[in-house]
């Protein structure tokens, strides 16, 4: 048996566009480790975004494998896809909360669609809405919160169904430097508490110092280079990875 | 003006109000499932699908664009199959189906495709299954939009009800028409004007109040 819980062999995504085929991923090899906190960086466009979606099939690859414990998800049938759906929860930028639903409501959603049992749904959503720090917001509705407050909703909501693998889609680009830094110590805590495996994809290099054990960096649909967070930060191998961090230091 | 008259109007505004009230659920019946297949078979739908998409969309589009008056008069072989009648509020309900359905179809659809599709992906990444998203994500994220445009179709439809006065349709138009327009008496003709403007009013602002109400993106005051 292997301690990785994801596995992707030579995933490959294109789009068709009116203007010929798009390759928005190219021979992706990657693996996710039981319990790590995986980074993956890239420019806008680099295909982040499209290669998260791919671990949950919101987005089927064009060829290429993505295992999950061993079972190539592609394989799975419909019912079986939802099934592993609900064991990766997912959270976003733009937090994407249902806003006709309060606080509370939008957390016990998961909950509902998993046919968990009635009494327990609550006692779910309040415990998790405690541990993000939103006991007194449960009857809230989104409109009434901050961004930091939004995601920690999200947050609470992705993790209701207990899942073995967050996945953190620009999770804190739409949020303030002292809110991002709050909502990444989140993150971290559940990592540590749970063991709970993280991938987090971002085009800052803070975000990654700051929480990831290591780091893909992801250049124009293709993995330029993937180590321990401190090895690629001290000594950059590809150009890509040499770009990304000249960049931050012009920056500062 | 005698109490025969106002009698008249009276039984005319009961009768206006039965038959879009009872032509508006009808055509929310048809339209709004058409609506939600629109939007879903729409190339960024839940459920892409050209064929039923652009098959759909040209008949709704057809029907959408025959004059209400002429759709009357041709649906009235039709219409006596239905009803049994080609005159008064039964006939005239039939033919307000076949308007407004369609229009209440793509209102529907508008207001479905307003939904933040990041809160579907959302929905999507948690495992649900596409009944679900329509019934618990895509028609209450969509309510307040639905509510309003329910406002515009029922005011459509009263409308129409009023144009079917011309070819015996009953109602507040069949009134203005019979004793407004063929007996001269420009005194009904402005109070049943008046009275439809004044119903065409109330249900548009109660529609938006209530959509207003519902919608839970703005900011309110908490108790
Ligand atoms: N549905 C689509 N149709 C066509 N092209 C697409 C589609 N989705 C993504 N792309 C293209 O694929 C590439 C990767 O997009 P992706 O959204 O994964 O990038 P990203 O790294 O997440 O960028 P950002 O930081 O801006 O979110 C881009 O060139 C984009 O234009
Ligand atoms: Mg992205």
């Amino acid at each position: 048996m292997t301690d990785n819980i994801i596995t992707i062999n030579n995933l490959c995504k294109s789009y068709k566009t009116d203007s010929g085929e798009v390759a928005a991923l190219s021979e992706i090899n990657l693996t996710v480790r039981k319990g790590e906190i995986l980074g993956i960086i890239g420019s806008s466009g680099a295909g982040k975004s499209t290669l998260v979606r791919c671990v949950n099939l919101l987005e089927r690859p064009t060829s290429g494998q993505v295992l999950f414990e061993g079972t190539d998800i592609a394989s799975l049938k419909r019912k079986e896809l939802l099934k592993l759906r609900r064991s990766i929860g997912m959270i976003f930028q733009n937090f994407n909360l249902l806003s006709q639903r309060n606080v509370l409501k939008n957390v016990l959603f998961p909950l509902e669609i998993a046919g968990t049992a009635k009494s327990e749904r609550v006692d779910t959503a309040s415990r998790l809405l405690k541990e993000v720090g939103l006991s007194d917001k449960l009857k809230a509705y989104p409109s009434q919160l901050s961004g930091g407050q939004k995601q920690r909703v999200a947050i609470a909501r992705a993790l209701a169904l207990n899942p073995q693998v967050l996945l953190c889609d620009e999770a804190t680009s739409a949020l303030d430097p002292e809110t991002t830094a709050q909502i990444l110590s989140l993150i971290k805590d559940f990592n540590s508490k749970y063991g709970l495996t993280t991938v987090v994809i971002t085009h800052e290099l803070g975000v990654i110092r700051r929480i990831c054990d290591r780091v893909a960096v992801l250049d124009r649909g293709k993995i330029t280079e993937i180590g321990a967070v401190k090895e690629v930060f001290t000594s950059p191998q590809s150009d890509a990875a040499k770009r990304l961090l000249a960049y931050e230091g012009g920056a500062l | 003006m005698n109490a025969a008259i106002w009698h008249e109007i009276g039984i005319g505004v009961g009768e206006t109000l039965y038959m879009s009230v009872i032509a508006t659920l009808l055509s929310y019946v048809i339209g709004l499932p058409l609506g939600i297949i629109l939007a879903a078979t729409d190339k960024h739908g839940l459920k892409p699908n050209v064929i039923v998409n652009k098959g759909l969309g040209v008949i709704v589009n057809i029907l959408r664009s025959i004059p209400f008056l002429i759709l009357f008069v041709t649906l009235i072989p039709l219409t006596r199959v239905l009803v049994g009648t080609t005159i008064g509020a039964p006939a005239t309900i039939v033919a307000l189906v076949f308007a407004a359905s369609p229009f209440v179809a793509r209102l529907t659809e508008t207001s479905f495709k307003e939904v933040d599709s990041g809160v579907i992906e959302a929905a999507l990444a948690c495992g649900a299954s596409t009944p679900k998203i329509l019934i618990k994500v895509v028609i209450p994220e969509a309510l307040p939009s639905l509510i309003s445009n329910a406002a515009i179709a029922f005011v459509t439809v009263i409308g129409y009800s009023a144009m079917a006065g011309f070819c015996g349709g009953g109602g507040l138009g069949a009134i203005a028409i019979n004793y407004g327009y063929y007996r001269g008496n420009t005194d009904i003709m402005i109070i049943t004007v008046v009275i439809i403007v004044a119903i065409v009013q109330i249900f548009q602002e109660s529609g938006l109040k209530i959509a207003k109400l519902r919608d839970r993106r703005k900011k309110h005051k908490n108790k």
